[in-house]
């Protein structure tokens, strides 16, 4: 990882940049970015399991909704702000398991390819759809009413105990934090024995399980770190906003994850993240600056993006620039 | 004296290890068609036999049933004593079980040494994985090809790959379909001196071909197997001169 390549020196430029970002932007603009900083987990979960291990899942937003709830949920009825700490490990903890269940019944079943998109797609419709029937007050748990579509509101930050409260740049600089961390782990994996393990699930199970590999463990393992990952994107989110709804888990928000890690190059962690953190800058600044046609210009511009550069358009980009610069080959 | 007590530890060895494959009464049905019907057959450590059969015979079921990717109907396959049928694919494969398809199944994506990689890491641990690899490639003997995209390799090239590919797991037993299917005659050469380098190291091999000329090249026995059943079995010269033999790969 020490190599210099343009995908490296592009990661420590933006994490440079990002770190220094709080003293050059308004307030407004780092909440901003802690917005969507906190989606980038997101797409980092599908480039894991889909660029690296070759799952195509659909239903990524169905872990980050878990995740979401599953905070909201825990940290409303214990109504104990000093622990959220450890109510952010239990959301965790329940999409992990959510993830291992799901991708237990897939993998075992010996379920591959693009029905494992159909069934994470129909997962994620499927709490969509029964989450946004709970507004009646018979829907709750414990104290927390689930509130329907307009979902649930004034969900706690996280702290620990006393000490620490995450809001605004302390907000902001835990996501990058994990970010990095997560960053890093991830590049450390794919270059690891269990990368290759991962690789090798991705270009051939029939071929790699007579080399020894236990193919449906493999899968289920990365998927549930998958979920895992996701669920984060979605503890952050609520965290931020104070609020999540079933339309985070919906069609449009299932599909842009899978838009996002294809345009941008699924199989370059990089290229992931830089595609997300500037596709939700521009998502901002149309929506704030054009009117009805912001999402028609959004959806056009990747359209094109897919077309003109399947192999993803930062993942080329960065191999043309090492050719040119680093004259690797 | 020494002579004799080595003689009498080798003696030993082969006692308790000699059989490395037995197939018992094993038989497969595909629909109401048998493919293998009844097969008996031992291979022992070190041997080096080929199957040969007309097409449809059962020879690549039959490694497929040794290998785990049908289940047996019948019959039960003993692997060094060791009953397999039941195990998945890859504890086959851990055991000590390596096969070479008779289609390539490289990665083409990935480079040479990327394929290596996989195809052994599970068997090697990971400080010697670069040495191990770098053995391999000079021992089949591809280290002129360097490390390029696998894709982009001839044929014979990647069936020399798949081979170094099938020994990385360090196997006892290697399975070979069709080595040199569709190989030149200088590319069929090289297979056949592949095959003998392992064949000398002490590695149990059993291959199917159809190339009489390549089998009388190496192999030391032979079985014949036709419509799923064990139709002879002894050495080249029995069964070239083998009047059944002759009858059912020439017609009547």
């Amino acid at each position: 990882m020490k190599r210099l390549t343009a995908e490296n020196v592009t990661a420590g430029l933006l994490f440079i940049f990002l770190i220094f970002y709080p003293l050059m932007a308004s307030a407004y603009n780092v909440l901003n970015m802690s917005y969507f900083l906190s989606m980038v987990f997101l797409s980092l979960s599908l480039a894991l399991i889909w660029g690296l291990a070759g799952i195509f899942s659909f239903g990524q937003t169905a872990f980050f909704g878990i995740g979401g709830y599953s905070y909201a949920i825990i940290s409303l009825n214990l109504d104990i702000p000093d622990i959220t700490f450890i109510v952010l490990i239990s959301a965790l903890l329940i999409a992990g398991i959510a993830a291992w269940i799901l991708g237990y019944f897939i993998f075992y079943g010996g379920v591959n390819d693009v029905f494992v998109g159909l069934i994470t797609l129909c997962v994620t419709l499927v709490l969509a759809t029964f989450m946004s029937q709970t507004a009646g007050s018979q829907w709750k748990i414990g104290s927390v009413p689930l509130g329907g579509d307009n979902g649930i509101n004034n969900i706690p930050s996280i702290s620990i105990g006393n000490i620490i409260s995450f809001e605004r740049n302390y907000l902001y600089y835990l996501i990058l934090i994990v970010l990095v961390v997560v960053y890093l782990l991830l590049r450390k994996i794919s270059h690891s024995k269990s990368g290759y393990k991962l690789i090798a699930v991705r270009e051939n199970r029939e071929r790699s399980e007579l080399f020894g590999y236990n193919i449906p463990l493999i899968q289920t393992m990365v998927f549930t770190l998958g979920g895992v990952l996701a669920a984060l994107s979605g503890v952050f989110y609520v965290t931020w906003g104070g609020y999540i709804s079933p339309s985070s888990m919906g069609i449009t928000a299932a599909a842009l994850p899978v838009v996002l890690v294809a345009a941008a190059g699924r199989k370059n962690l990089t290229a992931v993240i830089l595609f997300t953190i500037i596709y939700y800058m521009f998502s901002q600044y149309l929506s704030v600056t054009g009117s009805e046609y912001a999402l028609v210009v959004l959806g056009f511009t990747l359209v094109v993006v897919i077309l003109l550069v399947p192999q993803g358009v930062f993942a080329s980009l960065f191999q043309l620039l090492d050719r040119l610069l680093f004259k690797k080959k | 004296m020494s002579n004799t007590i080595e003689e009498r530890k080798k003696e030993k060895k082969n006692q308790t290890t000699q059989k490395v494959l037995e197939l018992k009464d094993l038989s497969k049905d595909f629909g109401g068609l048998r493919a293998v019907d009844e097969v008996n057959m031992v291979v022992n450590k070190g041997e080096l036999r080929c199957l040969i059969g007309p097409n449809g015979a059962g020879k690549s079921t039959i490694f497929k049933l040794i290998m785990g990717l049908y289940p047996p109907t019948k019959g039960s396959v003993l692997f060094k004593g060791q009953e397999l049928v039941g195990l998945p694919v890859w504890k086959r494969a851990r055991l000590g079980i390596s096969i070479k398809m008779q289609i390539p199944g490289v990665y083409g994506e990935l480079s040479l040494y990327d394929n290596l990689r996989i195809a052994g890491q599970n068997f090697i641990p990971p400080i010697k994985i670069d040495s191990e690899i770098d053995r391999l490639v000079h021992l089949v003997g591809i280290e002129n090809l360097g490390n390029p995209i696998v894709k982009n390799l001839s044929h014979g090239q990647q069936q020399w790959l798949e081979i170094a590919m099938a020994l990385a797991s360090n196997p006892e037993l290697l399975l070979l379909d069709e080595p040199a299917a569709g190989m030149g005659p200088e590319e069929t050469e090289f297979t056949a001196q592949i095959i003998h380098k392992l064949s000398e190291k002490g590695i149990t091999i059993i291959f199917i071909d159809h190339d009489m000329g390549f089998v009388r090249r190496i192999a030391q026995k032979v079985t014949v197997l036709h419509y799923g059943k064990l139709f002879a079995e002894g050495t080249i010269d029995e069964i070239e001169t083998n009047e059944e033999v002759i009858r059912i790969y020439l017609g009547s």
